[in-house]
């Protein structure tokens, strides 16, 4: 394959799948655009060095994925010996529900990226990408009853998150701009 | 599936957004200064090994040259970095001469241990002495020994016709964690002597006088001694010998 083919083939592909796997990337690293922008560049760049084989593939775009998951392990665990704070959580639970889809859709995500990243990694791959728990295993490489655990303890802690999370009173703020 | 996963879905769902802008420029120059950085790690890997080989020959000499100390040769500047390419001297022959010599000093006994065939000298590569000469890569063999010729004298050397599909010289040492594969090698090598009142640099007249030395990579899928046929042109007489490959313990 020429590398002028090669290259469109390329551009084709990240136009198809920047904006879903970017999404995943920012879900995976907890709403840090910052840090969903670097690790999807540097797993597209990846791609681009293999491009000519990963292209023969039927699934290109799992190879990336697979590529954002380590990646953002792998930073995670180099961030727990240097800790950074995210400035920004750049996670936008929609618009245009009412206050308290909206309101349980941020608290959701922020119990997301409180999550252990392998935890939120199968939560992502399961519930944003539609993964079957197989296809999950085959992706992060561990078997699919470590995906079904994980899974178990992610919506675990989310649930407990979520329950115990404090809402603002919004009658009562509403109460009080009344008055 | 639950109301709370059926949430959780929507969740995600809702936080899609567009990609970022610039992506593929972004792509882009990430892959250049990938490039950049293998370009300089190469020219840095090419410049450790051209110094590191004449240091490794000079080691030879190091006035030693017991068996076991000739087995670790090759680990030092064995076939892993970059040096310049061997000039072709025709089909699937590549030549060395005066020009790339890169012979250094030699220990008083390396005769003792060295392959004789005419003008030639294969160093330190008698069976059974060199069963540690070895750098495994994959399936085939790779690894390097030091052959001279007497100045003023050329030489071919080629694998036996039992060996050949089996053995090559290595055209040019590779970049680290490039595999050596027999098809990159050379069938011959055409060694071509300083002219005879040159004395090659490095070799002290009293240890090696009057030869050209080369460090020299081979890669062979063989796990034995190998037979190479040793020619001075014109003359169609063959000498043979047999060199200590890794696993030549015969």
């Amino acid at each position: 394959m020429s590398r002028v083919v090669s290259d469109e083939s390329f551009e084709e592909f990240v136009v198809a799948s920047s904006a879903r796997l970017f999404t995943t990337a920012r879900l995976l690293t907890g709403g840090n655009r910052a840090e969903a922008e670097d690790l999807l560049q540097g797993a597209y760049e990846r791609a681009y060095r293999h491009w000519a084989r990963i292209c023969r593939r039927s699934e290109p775009e799992r190879y990336v994925r697979q590529a954002l998951v380590n990646a953002s392990v792998d930073r995670w665990r180099r961030s727990r010996r240097r800790p950074e704070v995210p400035l920004v959580t750049d996670l936008v639970a929609g618009t245009g529900d009412c206050a308290d889809t909206l309101e349980d859709r941020d608290l959701l995500l922020r119990g997301l990226a409180g999550l252990p990243p392998r935890q939120r990694a199968v939560l992502v791959l399961r519930y944003f990408e539609d993964l079957s728990e197989i296809q999950i295993a085959a992706e992060l490489g561990c078997t699919v009853g470590t995906v079904k655990s994980q899974a178990a303890r992610g919506l675990s802690k989310l649930r407990t998150a979520f329950d115990t999370a404090e809402r603002p009173d919004v009658g009562a703020s509403e109460g009080n701009g009344a008055r | 599936m639950t109301d709370f996963e059926q949430r959780l879905r929507e969740a995600m769902a809702a936080a899609a957004g567009p990609a970022p802008i610039g992506l593929l420029a972004g792509i882009r120059r990430r892959h250049r200064r990938h490039v950049l950085r293998l370009a300089a790690a190469g020219t840095t890997m090419a410049t450790c090994v051209a110094v590191a080989i004449p240091l490794a020959v000079h080691g030879l000499g190091a006035g030693h040259g017991t068996p076991r100390e000739v087995a670790t040769l090759p680990a030092v500047p064995g076939p892993v970095g970059g040096v310049q390419p061997i000039p072709s001297a025709g089909p699937h022959t590549a030549l060395r001469d005066c020009m790339n010599s890169n012979g250094g000093q030699m220990s008083s006994n390396w005769k003792s241990q060295s392959v004789q065939a005419g003008p030639v000298w294969f160093m330190f590569a008698r069976p059974p002495a060199s069963g540690a000469h070895k750098l495994h890569s994959g399936k085939v063999i790779a690894s390097a020994l030091a052959i001279a010729v007497r100045n003023g004298h050329t030489a071919i050397v080629t694998a036996a016709p039992s060996a050949a599909g089996r053995f090559r010289f290595v055209a040019h040492f590779n970049d680290s964690n490039q595999p050596y594969t027999l098809a990159e090698g050379s069938r011959a090598l055409k060694l071509v002597g300083c002219p005879a009142t040159t004395i090659a640099p490095g070799i002290p007249v009293g240890d090696a006088p009057g030869l050209t030395i080369w460090w020299q990579g081979f890669v062979t899928t063989l796990r034995g001694c190998v037979p190479v046929d040793v020619r001075e042109p014109p003359s169609t007489k063959v000498t043979r010998v047999t060199l200590a490959a890794p696993g030549c313990r015969s």
